[in-house]
């Protein structure tokens, strides 16, 4: 028997070897960071692994939400990037929450980190999940029903650094480059980036004249995580220059207006052996915007104004103590947190005559405490129940009410087989912005301090067939929402919760068929009602990737389908984006590639008030890109 | 052909049904750097480390580093032994490499397997031409 194990073993060894390049290839795909980061009882999840975002050759976060199931991604008038769901029209601001890893990146202001981070270059991020339906609790944080979570790289896979290149045929350019490395019980990845994005200039005429809508949008972003045994130190600081595209004027003729944002951020966080995580966080943000409009601009309690400045600095605060306990059949997690928000606005509004000039500086703060609990009983192998509850207190320094807010979330997932069920229903509340509760002068909007939060009540529902090469999930969610914040500027002060109330159903059926670990096919088909009947968006949707690998080439197809809709008397017909990218592996350190977006200029557009044509979400564009690893 | 049907007979046996790539590839170096041992004795300098050997026949986890045949080392510096020490990261390795045949480790964002040609040769150990792209002269 010895003999026969001998005899056996020395010809593995001398085969098996053939083997190992392939190993290596399955314990990358095994190791995969979002497999251990990924929360299922969060909610219904779409992740995007660090493979599937190297082979998308994806750049920046709107690339990723230009393809999140049951969403449109599109731009707003004054160059934000934002998302509808079908048939309706921007989702709330504060509705979307993102972090990079535990720190939230919502501003004090607006309560969303869109206006900044939303066109983030994402080369230091190893993993994105975006969580539907979530409570927030599991997360620690304010609450919101969109959680977008980006993961950075660590260094425990990084040791070395990288250098990518890219630009486009409009003249974009960008660089990303990072250093990782361990030293003794010290380790640090640091990462930094430059770009500087253009795109296509249009052009709104009024009264003969011609007026440039510009887009294009520059800046730069330092990172730094430093881990010393058990602390994590992370740094972040983004400065980003945009264009304001078609401005706030009434006709839409922008003569100049930017928007100059930073935003800069340490997270401290330390976790002790008895499963205790502190954190401590300090942002300093500041959002200076810009609208010339020598055809008038139009603001609440003054006279038509041509030039609006404003900026709004906020100081965010924040201490956050969270503990897990595991038992046998059960865990429960609970956490605290404080945060102290502050915002300061300086506003000057003048028009071009010098008729009128006004000048406002105020300040508000936020003092907000948390409390959260998350249960979950495995009931056996195949059933998790899940039961969450989190109360928020908020106490303001001036003038708005303090009020209190509970969520709560009840949750069961259940596995039959290849099957999986998931259900969940979760009441909660959109946080309201800053900048709608105060402002004092009411200029140049009119602010409610006695506005109540958006309430929702949601449900999911989704169904999922597994086997080792098909994925296909079938998802139902339901939101009622009360409370809904709507501005009227007939009324003294502006914003208002409207009384009715309003139903939205979402469908969403996602497929996946795996070839091998490199090589599968995603089919994505979405659509959505609300009860009002309005359709301000395309009603369905739907998404076809194909990842693939040939030899030394990694290869990347994209669809994009959006159904016609008509929006302000104009009717647009169905749009297809067609996205591919290819990249060449020179070396295993160097590769080369090119992504085409919207290759055949028939991706979904936007339909604009008060303009008569509809421009291009995502353009036509060729990019190069270059990456090297040392 | 023949090669890779013997493989896919072979490679199965030397595992457990339910080992995970990581102890695959482990178990692949050890039985690759050692072939003439029925038995192999091995050692590591981490307890998470010491997990990876379980289901790997073939391999028997022991107490003393001096026992050992194959030495699994994380951190540990300046071992005295005349078994084959490998790493599981580069900055070991970089700072063993008089002593340390290879190693296994996370380096530019995917895994690595390396072996120094030099360390090598001072084992007597010649791998089959499928893991020579492996083998490095330097770091």
């Amino acid at each position: 028997m010895r003999f026969f194990l001998s005899i056996l073993i020395f010809l593995s060894s001398l085969i098996a070897n053939e083997e190992l390049s392939s190993l290596l290839n399955s314990y990358k795909h095994e190791s995969e960071l979002s497999k251990i980061t990924k929360k299922e009882e969060a909610g219904i999840i779409d992740i995007y692994t660090r493979h599937d975002l190297e082979v998308m050759q994806a750049k920046t976060l709107e690339d990723i939400f230009k393809i999140i199931p049951g969403f449109h991604f599109t731009r707003t008038t004054n160059n934000l990037v934002s998302l509808q769901k079908p048939t309706t029209s921007n989702i709330q601001l504060s509705a979307m929450r993102l972090y990079i890893n535990d720190h939230d990146m919502s501003s004090s202001s607006f309560g969303s980190a869109a206006l900044i981070w939303g066109e983030l270059p994402i080369e230091y991020i190893d993993h994105i999940e975006v969580y539907k339906g979530a409570a927030s609790i599991e997360f620690g944080n304010e609450a919101s029903s969109l959680i977008i979570k980006l993961y950075t790289k660590t260094v425990q896979h990084e040791e070395g650094g990288k250098v990518r290149l890219y630009g486009d045929n409009k003249g974009s350019s960008n660089l990303d480059t990072y250093v990782a490395s361990t030293l003794d019980k010290l380790s640090y990845f640091v990462y930094a980036n430059a770009n500087n994005i253009k795109r296509e200039v249009y052009q709104n005429s009024y009264l003969g004249e011609n007026y440039d809508l510009k887009s294009d949008h520059s800046g730069h972003n330092i990172y730094a995580n430093l881990q010393y045994e058990k602390w994590i130190l992370e740094l972040g600081s983004y400065y980003k220059k945009s264009d304001s595209f078609l401005g706030i004027g009434i006709h839409r003729t922008p003569t100049g207006g930017d928007l100059d944002a930073q935003h800069h951020y340490l997270h401290l966080s330390k976790k002790f052996e008895n499963d205790v995580k502190l954190q401590l966080s300090y942002d300093n943000l500041s959002y200076e915007r810009s609208y010339i409009d020598p055809n008038d601009i139009r603001i609440a309690n003054a006279p038509i104004i041509n030039n609006y400045n404003i900026t709004f600095d906020d100081e965010i605060l924040s201490l956050v103590l969270e503990k897990k306990m595991k038992f046998e059949k059960h865990s429960l997690f609970l956490g605290s947190f404080y945060k102290h928000k502050k915002f300061t606005e300086h506003g000057s509004f003048n028009d071009d005559l010098q008729n009128y000039s006004y000048q406002n500086n105020f300040s508000n703060a936020l003092n907000l405490y948390s409390l959260y609990a998350e249960y979950v009983y495995n009931y056996d192998a195949t059933t998790r129940l899940i039961a969450s509850l989190k109360e928020d207190l908020f106490y303001y320094s001036k003038v708005i009410p303090s009020n209190s807010e509970l969520s709560a979330k009840l949750g069961l997932i259940k596995n039959i087989d290849n099957f999986q069920i998931k259900a969940f229903a979760t009441t909660t509340y959109v946080p309201t912005a800053l900048y709608q509760l105060y402002n004092p002068d009411n200029i140049p909007y009119k602010t409610n301090p006695n506005l109540d939060n958006i309430h929702t009540n949601v449900g999911v529902l989704s169904f999922k067939y597994t086997t080792n090469r098909h994925d296909l999930k079938f998802i139902i969610a339901k939101n009622y929402t009360k409370d809904l914040i709507i501005y009227d500027r007939t009324l003294s002060y502006g914003y208002t919760n409207s009384s009715k109330s309003n139903t939205y159903t979402r469908y969403e059926l996602q497929y996946t068929y795996l070839f091998d670990l490199d090589n599968k096919l995603s089919l994505g088909l979405f659509t959505g009602k609300n009860s009002n009947n309005t359709v301000v968006s395309p009603k369905y949707g739907g998404l076809l990737q194909l990842f693939s690998k040939y030899k030394q080439f990694d290869i990347y197809n994209e669809f994009t389908y959006k159904s016609a809709y008509d929006y302000l008397g104009i009717s647009l017909g169905a749009s297809f984006d067609y996205t591919a990218a290819l990249k060449y592996h020179y070396s295993k350190d160097l590769s080369l590639g090119l992504r085409g977006e919207n290759i055949f200029n028939s991706g979904y557009k936007q339909i604009y008030r008060s303009l008569d044509f509809e421009i291009p979400v995502t353009e036509q564009k060729i990019w190069f890109n270059m990456e090297y690893l040392f | 052909m023949k090669k890779t049907i013997l493989l896919l007979l072979l490679v199965p046996l030397l595992f457990a049904s339910d080992i995970k790539t990581e102890q695959k590839i482990y178990g692949l170096i050890i039985h690759t750097l050692l072939p003439q041992k029925t038995e192999i004795k091995v050692w590591s300098d981490s307890k998470s480390l010491q997990n990876v050997f379980r289901l790997i026949k073939g391999v028997k986890c022991v107490e003393n580093p001096e026992n050992a045949d194959f030495l699994l080392l994380s951190k540990k510096k300046n071992i005295k032994t005349k078994g084959i020490k490998f790493a599981t990261n580069i900055k070991l390795l970089e700072a063993e490499k008089e002593s340390i045949i290879g190693g296994f480790f996370w380096q530019k964002g995917r895994p690595n397997i390396l072996f120094l040609r030099k360390n090598l040769k001072k084992h007597n150990i010649t791998l089959p031409e499928s893991m020579q792209e492996y083998i490095e002269d330097e770091l």
